[in-house]
């Protein structure tokens, strides 16, 4: 999967321009054209390009930036810290808000505070990420002035890794970007909490704990909640990896200094190893959240922990 | 004559996947059947769930192919048939299914889905002479042609079986595999759906072959009867001969737990639950719940043979 | 004084201003210690009825009754919280499909220990290992082989059988007046309903509980208990004692559904059908429900509804019932 995520890559930015142009002027020759095409590798064919690039790639080395001149790998690291941190605080943001409410809309349907959260999450759906985020800034940063518009504001460096969190003003910058990328992830969390659980109330053994005279609160919590958490694990697992790809508008608008807008400014200047390394990056990214969702359920879910044949029988 | 369906030790075996760190595991669902059915006769199949009753419909059916054996069906072998020979056979053999609310398809009106069988099988017939068969078989269920355009949906369960049941007639077939056909509805329209089955049979003679779990249903319907446990027929016989004399344990012991309307406590219930299929016993796969077992049970698997009418797999028969 | 003493129960869904009835009336008592049984076709309201006793018919359903009485107190005027604290200890209930009502993420202890901790003696509400060690008590009591090994299993290791007894197990953990048992054996094979009903039969013995079986197998019915109500369309028809109300009943509908069973027309070469069906819960005939399929319906029954006449230990809805006969017992032993 992850070869073919770096092919397809590959093969996509090696034809959508020219980088060679951008780093030359136009006034350029051809001969200094062909020398740099040369130094680079790009007058190589395709297949032995690709072999290169997987080459170097499984050993961290993803080459150089066309238009940095740095090193791809150095570059990433550089930004990881910032679209992580941003990554999980929306997600974190997503599950504390979005799982509470989906909670509350399953177990008061008719109340009209549960209409009401379900009209807003119906907005939450709906609306681009880039207009919440200029919304949030117009309101926050320009009109009331509270927070800051872009930037990730102070951050302290813990060895290699850089971190806005224990800054006033690194937290400051990172609420308006967090909420907006966990608009969309906490709605759809929500919703989902809230179809499950409707579900699960209405199955035998959720009637068998009613009929155990059970508290409320035991047949809500203990026993409907546990068993809607096995799909609610599934789908926000993968949706982390969505909201790192999501991140490349959020970080746009907010000009947050992570790899999605690396990659954004990359793609201006057709900057083919970075591009490629981020997108093997994202696919790694997925290909691990998957891993951690099976483990997961491994932990929520006895079915798949114990072998059923071993002691069905008597 | 030859016999409507033969089969000879058809075996029925699954491989079952257990995980990534355990070798995997063979479910012998059916395990060296043999059985035969004249044209125009009941054989019913007794058992519980596990013992292979359904694998063998669906064996007989030509649904599934068996992993061993050989069955005939109108003396043709179907595991040597060629497309056409085969496409003649399935028409023979109709299936109805235990549950009426899933074998039909509900975006279907009923002249579409008693259609269908005839657009298939026999391409030629206009949409009218489908219709109009299609009419003609719900009038030998008992319904009107005024189902004729509605759906699934706006029948009651035992109306639905009907309508199942029309289906399964409208290629004219030699043998009807009944699934545990009245297994999912109330008593007064089980009896309509048995009455029903048993008119069609005297009216076209329709061969049965008949599933069930319910030993009373067996009793008014069958000719014969199959008793399978695990895989095997433990006991064959005809219908009265194994009511009255039933000659193995497992057989006496399935009569004596089948509750009855006088009371006729059973003094100790039968043992412990059927095996699991993937960890099967040695020897007899009943001896674990058998209160006659003795040690040769434990290691001997007993073959089918002859005790009197009877065919019974017990060492201690006869 | 009845153990349960149910008065114009009604259970009806739907809108207020066209309910649809799925319980219409039904009176029933239970003794202590005794065992009755209700017997109907789907759509009859039986299990209605049983959760309308135990307080767990969701909205939209509206229960009605002009008494609903456990042990002398109207369950009807309790707040929910005290109903609850009745509903579990002394009132248990199983269901039909026991692998679906056992929750797949507890093992069998914890679910087990649940209802100790919630409904228990004081000791067991304190002590975890006191509440285990009941649990084994529990699983032995219902005759499940290796109890100790059992206590960690996950409901997805259990055979039907398996779980039934452990569904089993839970209801009576904290000795419950009147198990209240929903179809238990529908799901299971013949030789594990056996077992399962001895089992019951056995319990019901040991402890003096009170026992309800809802049915639609008349045999299990038979078997098991010794008084039948027989619902049809959510009324009661028939009430009386098992196992005379089998041997000579009164109602032409107690007589279609024993003569329904194949049981009782061995030799014959069809089985006495009831035609039609039931009627569904909106669209009631105005007199006797039975009158479009009853062979003995009169013009009286189209047009008014009998009222239930109360005899010695029994009940009956009709016009013209049948005559006792003698001769029918002799029926009953072929």
């Amino acid at each position: 999967m992850l070869i073919a995520v770096a092919f397809i890559a590959f093969a996509l930015f090696n034809f959508t321009g020219d980088p060679v142009v951008f780093m030359v002027g136009q006034d350029a020759t051809q001969a200094e054209k062909d020398q740099l095409r040369h130094d680079l590798g790009l007058d190589r064919p395709f297949v032995v390009q690709f072999a290169r690039f997987v080459g170097r790639a499984v050993q961290g080395d993803f080459g150089r930036s066309l238009r940095q001149g740095r090193s791809v790998a150095e570059l990433l690291k550089e930004r990881l810290p910032a679209t992580v941190e941003l990554a999980v605080v929306a997600a974190v943001l997503a599950l504390v808000v979005g799982i509470p409410l989906g909670i509350y809309t399953a177990l008061h349907r008719d109340s009209p505070l549960a209409h009401a959260v379900m009209a807003a999450s119906l907005v939450g759906v709906s609306l681009p990420t880039f207009l919440i985020g200029i919304v949030l800034i117009l309101v926050f940063a320009v009109r009331l002035k509270w927070l800051p518009s872009f930037g990730r504001g102070e951050t302290v460096a813990i060895g290699w890794w850089t971190t806005g969190l224990l800054t006033a003003s690194g937290r400051k910058a990172l609420i308006l970007p967090a909420i907006t990328l966990s608009l969309f992830q906490m709605t759809l969390v929500m919703r989902l909490v809230r179809a499950e659980m409707i579900d699960v109330l209405k199955s035998d053994f959720i009637r068998f704990a009613r009929a155990r005279g059970l508290t409320e609160r035991a047949i809500h919590f203990r026993h409907a909640l546990r068993n809607t958490l096995v799909p609610v694990i599934t789908i926000t697992g993968l949706q982390l990896g969505a909201i790192i790809a999501f991140a490349i508008i959020t970080e746009t608008v907010f000009q947050w200094p992570g790899m999605g807008l690396l990659f954004i400014q990359a793609v201006n200047f057709a900057d083919v190893p970075v591009m490629a390394a981020y997108l093997c990056l994202i696919a790694l990214v997925f290909v691990a959240i998957n891993l951690v969702v099976d483990l997961l359920y491994y932990a929520v879910d006895p079915r798949l922990r114990v072998d059923r044949t071993a002691t069905a029988s008597t | 004559m030859t016999l409507l369906v033969e089969a000879q030790d058809l075996a029925r075996h699954y491989t079952v996947r257990r995980g990534l760190w355990r070798s995997p595991g063979t479910v012998r669902a059916l395990d060296g059947v043999s059985l035969a059915i004249a044209g125009g006769t009941t054989l019913a199949v007794v058992g519980e769930s596990g013992s292979g009753k359904s694998t063998l419909a669906r064996a007989v059916t030509m649904i599934e192919a068996p992993t061993a054996g050989t069955l005939r069906i109108d003396g043709v072998d179907v595991g040597q048939a060629d497309r056409a020979a085969l496409a003649r056979l399935r028409t023979r053999v109709q299936m109805v299914f235990q549950n009426p609310y899933a074998s039909l398809n509900p975006r279907k009106s009923i002249a579409a889905l008693l259609g269908e069988p005839l657009a298939i099988q026999r391409a030629t017939l206009s949409a009218r002479a489908r219709r109009t068969a299609a009419r003609e078989a719900l009038a030998r269920v008992g319904l009107g042609s005024a189902a004729l355009d509605r759906y699934p949906h706006m029948f009651s369960g035992g109306q639905r079986q009907r309508i199942a049941i029309a289906r399964a007639l409208m290629l004219a077939p030699a043998l009807v595999v009944a699934d545990e056909p009245v297994a999912a509805l109330d008593v007064s329209i089980q009896a309509q759906v048995l009455n029903l089955l048993m008119d069609l049979k005297d009216s076209s003679g329709i061969a049965y072959l008949f599933i069930t779990h319910n030993l009373e249903v067996v009793r008014h319907i069958a000719d014969e009867v199959a008793v399978m446990y695990f895989g095997r027929i433990v006991e064959r016989a005809a219908k009265r001969t194994l009511f009255e004399a039933p000659r193995h344990p497992y057989t006496q012991v399935l009569l004596a737990a089948t509750p009855t309307l006088a009371p006729r406590r059973t003094p100790t219930p039968p043992r412990g639950e059927p095996p699991s299929p993937l960890a099967p016993p040695a020897g007899c796969a009943f001896h674990g719940r058998c209160p006659l077992a003795v040690d040769r049970c434990r290691v001997e698997v007993p073959a089918l043979r002859q005790v009197g009418e009877t065919w019974v797999a017990c060492h201690l028969a006869g | 004084m009845a153990l349960l003493d149910i008065e114009g129960l009604s259970v009806a869904f739907g809108r207020p201003d066209s309910p649809i009835r799925a319980v219409d009336g039904v009176d029933l008592a239970i003794e202590p210690g005794e065992t009755v049984g209700l017997v109907g076709e789907s759509g009859s309201g039986k299990s209605v009825t049983a959760l309308a006793v135990m307080g767990l018919v969701d909205p939209p359903g509206r229960v009605v009754a002009r008494r609903i009485a456990f042990a002398g107190r109207d369950l009807a005027a309790l707040t929910p919280a005290a109903r609850r604290a009745i509903v579990g200890k002394d009132i248990a209930m199983i269901f039909q499909d026991p692998l679906a009502a056992l929750d797949p993420c507890y093992t069998v202890a914890f679910q087990i220990g649940e209802a100790l901790r919630r409904h228990g003696t004081p000791d067991e509400r304190r002590s975890a290992r006191r509440r285990r060690a009941r649990a084994l008590e529990l699983l032995a009591q219902v005759e499940i082989p290796d109890a100790r090994a059992r206590l960690d299993a996950w409901p997805h290791q259990l055979s039907g059988g398996m779980a039934q007894r452990v569904m089993i197990a839970i209801a009576i953990a904290c000795k419950p007046r009147l198990l209240i048992a929903d179809e238990p054996t529908t799901a299971l094979d013949v030789t594990v309903q056996a077992q399962v009903l001895e089992l019951l039969a056995r319990l019901t013995r040991e402890h003096g509980m009170a026992l309800l079986l809802i049915s639609h197998d008349l045999a299990v019915v038979a078997q098991s208990v010794s008084r039948v109500a027989v619902l049809y369309a959510g009324q009661v028809m028939e009430e009386g004692r098992v196992p005379a109300i089998f041997a000579s009943p009164r109602h032409p509908y107690t007589r279609a559904l024993i003569d329904a069973l194949p049981e009782h027309n061995v030799g014959r070469a069809r089985l006495a059908a009831l035609p039609g069906v039931v009627p569904s819960a909106s669209a009631r005939p105005p007199g006797c429900l039975l009158a479009p399929r009853c062979p003995r319906v009169r013009e009286r029954c189209r047009i008014e509804l009998p009222r239930p006449a109360h005899g010695e230990g029994s009940v009956l809805r009709c016009f013209y019932p049948l005559v006792p006969r003698g001769a029918v017992a002799a029926d009953m032993g072929t």
